[in-house]
């Protein structure tokens, strides 16, 4: 009884098993370019062999370092960002007793997530312009024009930035339903105890947060060399290769630009493997500190 | 009847044995005249060469000499798979569809071709679409290639020999089209002595950047035409200081891949500029003693990107030029007073008067400080149509481009029916050009002496006809029209520019080496980076002297010699 119960399920994942093999592991039979010399023109079979040449050349150019720090640093930011605001915001919106208010002001926030970063990039860059609006508010308040697209110092912080506000509005849904899975009787019982609202957000509200917390900040360590592309392709120009340039764009001007296949496949099999590593590391940790199962 | 260069038809119709032995006769005569009227000693090997191939074909084509061979029709119904670049603006007709338009009707009447596209992109995507594919040996019938990829292919062993196909089905026209290259484009497409490809010609006007001048602001603050870069640096002080654009006034714009100069003039380019120094950054050039040298690392390089440097720091070049994406709004906007572009501009020129109907716009050369004009040149073939090795009708190719020419050059009466407004792109395999390599000036000449009345507007051939009634519709009413003048403004005074005399310059090498497929990514950024960030004051004019050390140590010296043994070994 339970057997054929179980059969059941095991045949509705068959569809999402089928795709994951098609798209997922039948294409990694590609990374062995990475270990070639690959020519368009010979293809997998018939293109030279040559061992980690690829990987060695990747630790040889300066660009690596500066692509990997730019990668980890950019993405840091969006975790760190990408968890402060949104709880931030969760917290504020719990606290919020209209309903309508709450309602509309959640659906705005959230609407940049649906929007793509082709459209978006370019809104930012015009606001963002020498005569945008945002300049021309520094030039009405006295100060000097900048920038920010041109700018080493201000462009991550544009990318973390702008990154957050299309998607906390999003995030803040998780902790929104969080919030809602919290005994109401801890509230009851704090009010009668003449606890104020402050106290009852600090000893309640976000004690009650802390397991999804780090459950998602450890998930999104698995994240962390995904430093958002089409995010940064939309935006960036070589004058900010040195503080933008991030693994993913540098592997798409190399590997398709440059129509260097088996340099750029070594690159991005690197950035997996280091992925692996770290999603391996990132749900032990979720498994101590959330008690976070998957298997 | 087809005016000055046109070609008699009745020739194109019976393309018989008599034309191939007239073809040897011609060849034969050419050969044996010593030098042929083309170039100097190494010109009159190639063509010897080239003439050796044609006689022993000559004797193949006296085998098969019953068959009738037609260059402008295949026999029986030929279908072939391609796939293609189509840009992202390209419009048809209601009704009309990619696979089914007015061109590939008229390839099916006339040539019994037609073509399967099994798909097609634009910019980015066609790049990478079509890598892709020929990496995973996923290659069509017959389709169009850039040079890189060409080599590639032929070197990997995936190209149909052409070699005989065009001998046997080359038309007249065609190959009239190929001599006025001297040759050069076949040379192009031959590796080891056999036609690989098909190479287009390209036509050398665009190769020209010249800079087109806010006039009207000029006769304002009564200052001279520009003819010097010194010239251009005071030009643009004026108008920036003098508002003559509002506040944001750019004296010269530039866009964001300006500081390396592309061999086809771009808009907003700053090949003319860099040209007036005698530097071609981004180009492999010969140096005083004849050797290649890559541009980016020259003195010259360093002295140009100095004065862009200077002005960028006076606010005469756009201040954001490195993340402006469009450029040319902020010329429609009436606040761009100069910019570098190629001969066709009219577009941008009739969308700024449509704003602004008292701006005029006038394109001049710009002098080096030897008084001469300087231009990088295109190759004379960049894009290829390949066939696949084992397609069973590599003539198919062959006649398509056959067809091709004569639809495009307008020699057949029917291809006059084509409505020129839609794009050669719809060509099915897409639009490589093929034309006189100085088909723009000669354009233009047929254009003035028409509207000069030495020639009868009836003789002239529908594409010119077509102009000749706009610029006349012009005459009588300057600009009510704009969009009819845009169409044939490139033929005027830009094209009296091309016709200057010009020190011209040859990229000396356009394809990758080992080690730069290697390090190329690697070194191109390290250029970019350096290069931005010295124009923009972010760096010492000086890091560019770091910056050709580094670019040597980290692989530049060694793609250097590697490009300097191939070219020899060519």
């Amino acid at each position: 009884m339970i057997k054929s119960f179980q059969k059941h399920y095991h045949l509705m994942l068959l569809p999402g098993i089928i795709l994951l093999i098609i798209f997922h592991i039948v294409p990694m039979f590609g990374v062995i370019i990475a270990f070639q010399h690959f020519n368009i023109g010979l293809g997998i079979t018939r293109s030279p062999w040559i061992g980690l040449e690829n990987f060695k050349y990747l630790f040889e150019i300066r660009d690596s370092r500066v692509i990997f720090y730019n990668t980890i640093f950019i993405s840091t930011g969006k975790l760190i960002a990408g968890i402060v605001i949104p709880v931030t915001f969760a917290v504020l919106l719990n606290e919020v007793r209209q309903a309508v208010f709450k309602r509309w002001v959640q659906t705005i926030v959230y609407l940049p997530h649906f929007l793509s970063w082709v459209i978006l990039a370019d809104v930012l860059i015009d606001m963002l312009s020498l005569n945008g609006i945002v300049n021309q508010l520094i030039a009405a308040l006295g100060g000097e024009k900048i920038m920010f697209f041109a700018s080493n110092e201000w462009f991550p912080w544009i990318v973390i930035g702008s990154d957050t506000w299309k998607d906390f509005g999003f995030a803040a849904i998780v902790y929104l339903a969080a919030l809602a899975g919290i005994d109401p009787t801890l509230y009851e019982a704090a009010e009668i105890d003449g606890a104020t609202r402050f106290q009852k957000i600090r000893y309640i509200t976000l004690p009650g947060l802390v397991p999804t917390i780090i459950l998602l900040a450890t998930l999104g360590i698995g994240n962390i060399l995904n430093a958002g592309f089409d995010q940064i392709f939309n935006l960036y120009n070589p004058v900010v290769y040195p503080s933008g340039d991030i693994i993913d764009t540098y592997v798409y001007r190399v590997g398709l630009v440059q129509a260097q296949f088996g340099f750029a496949t070594a690159v991005g099999l690197l950035k997996s493997l280091i992925g692996f590593v770290l999603i391996i590391i990132s749900y032990r940790l979720a498994y101590q500190f959330a008690n976070y199962r998957i298997f | 009847m087809n005016g000055r260069f046109g070609i008699p038809m009745a020739r194109i119709k019976k393309i018989t044995f008599v034309s191939l032995i007239l073809a040897l006769v011609l060849a034969l005569v050419a050969c044996s005249g010593g030098n042929g009227g083309n170039n100097g000693g190494g010109g009159n090997g190639n063509a010897g060469g080239g003439t050796g191939g044609t006689s022993s074909q000559g004797d193949d084509g006296g085998g098969s000499g019953s068959e009738t061979i037609d260059p402008y029709r295949m026999p029986n119904p030929v279908e072939f798979t391609t796939f293609k670049h189509l840009g992202a603006n390209a419009k048809l007709p209601e009704g009309d569809t990619v696979e089914d338009n007015q061109y590939t009707r008229y390839l099916k009447e006339k040539a019994n071709i037609t073509v399967k596209i099994l798909w097609y992109a634009s910019g980015d995507d066609y790049e990478q679409k079509s890598k892709l594919a020929i990496g995973s040996g996923d290659i069509p019938d017959v389709f169009v290639v850039d040079e890189q990829t060409f080599h590639t292919l032929a070197k990997a062993n995936q190209l149909e020999d052409l070699t005989e196909v065009y001998e046997k089905y080359a038309a007249p026209l065609t190959r009239e089209l190929y001599a006025s290259t001297d040759n050069k484009a076949l040379e192009s497409a031959t590796i080891q002595g056999r036609l690989m490809a098909i190479p287009n010609i390209a036509v050398q006007a665009d190769s020209v950047s010249m800079l087109f001048i806010r006039q009207d602001w000029l006769d304002k603050l009564n200052l001279d035409p520009p003819k010097t870069v010194a010239d251009i640096e005071r030009i643009a002080k004026a108008f920036v200081d003098n508002k003559m654009g509002g506040d944001n006034t750019i004296g010269l714009s530039a866009s964001s891949s300006a500081l390396s100069v592309p061999m086809k003039s771009a808009r907003h380019d700053l090949k003319g500029f860099f040209a007036a120094y005698n530097a071609f950054p981004g180009n492999w050039v010969k140096d005083e003693n004849g050797e290649v040298v890559y541009g980016s690392i020259l003195p010259q390089t360093k002295e140009a990107l100095g004065k862009l440097r200077e002005m960028y720091a006076a606010g005469l070049l756009d201040k954001e030029f490195a993340i402006r994406k469009e450029p040319d709004q902020e010329v429609i906007a009436g606040r761009v007073g100069m910019f570098f572009g190629p001969w066709w501009s009219g577009g941008v020129l009739r969308d700024t008067y449509a704003n602004h109907p008292d701006a005029l716009f006038k394109p001049y050369l710009i002098y080096d400080d030897k008084g001469q004009v300087n231009n990088l040149q295109l190759p004379v073939s960049q894009r290829f149509v390949v066939v696949k090795k084992g397609f069973k009708i590599p003539e198919a190719a062959m006649v398509y481009v056959n067809t091709f020419i004569r639809a495009e050059r307008k020699a057949e009466p029917d291809a006059a029916k084509l409505d020129t407004s839609i794009t050669t792109e719809f060509w099915p395999i897409g639009n490589p050009t093929f034309d006189y390599a100085d088909a723009v000036e000669r354009k233009s000449e047929i254009l003035a002496d028409a509207l000069a009345g030495k020639i009868n507007p009836d003789d002239l051939i529908p594409e010119m006809r077509i102009l000749y009634d706009f610029a006349k519709a012009d005459e009588a009413a300057p600009k009510q029209d704009l969009a009819g003048w845009a169409r044939f403004y490139g033929y005027t005074e830009p094209a009296e520019l091309l016709k200057h005399p010009m020190n011209r310059i040859q990229n000396e090498f356009t394809i990758t080496t080992p080690t730069m497929e290697r390090k190329w990514a690697n070194l191109k950024k390290l250029e970019d980076e350096t290069f931005v960030a010295i124009v923009m004051g972010n760096k010492d004019l000086d890091a560019f002297d770091q910056f050709v050390k580094d670019w040597k140590a980290q692989g530049g010296d060694e793609i250097t010699a590697e490009i300097r043994e191939e070219l020899k070994q060519r």
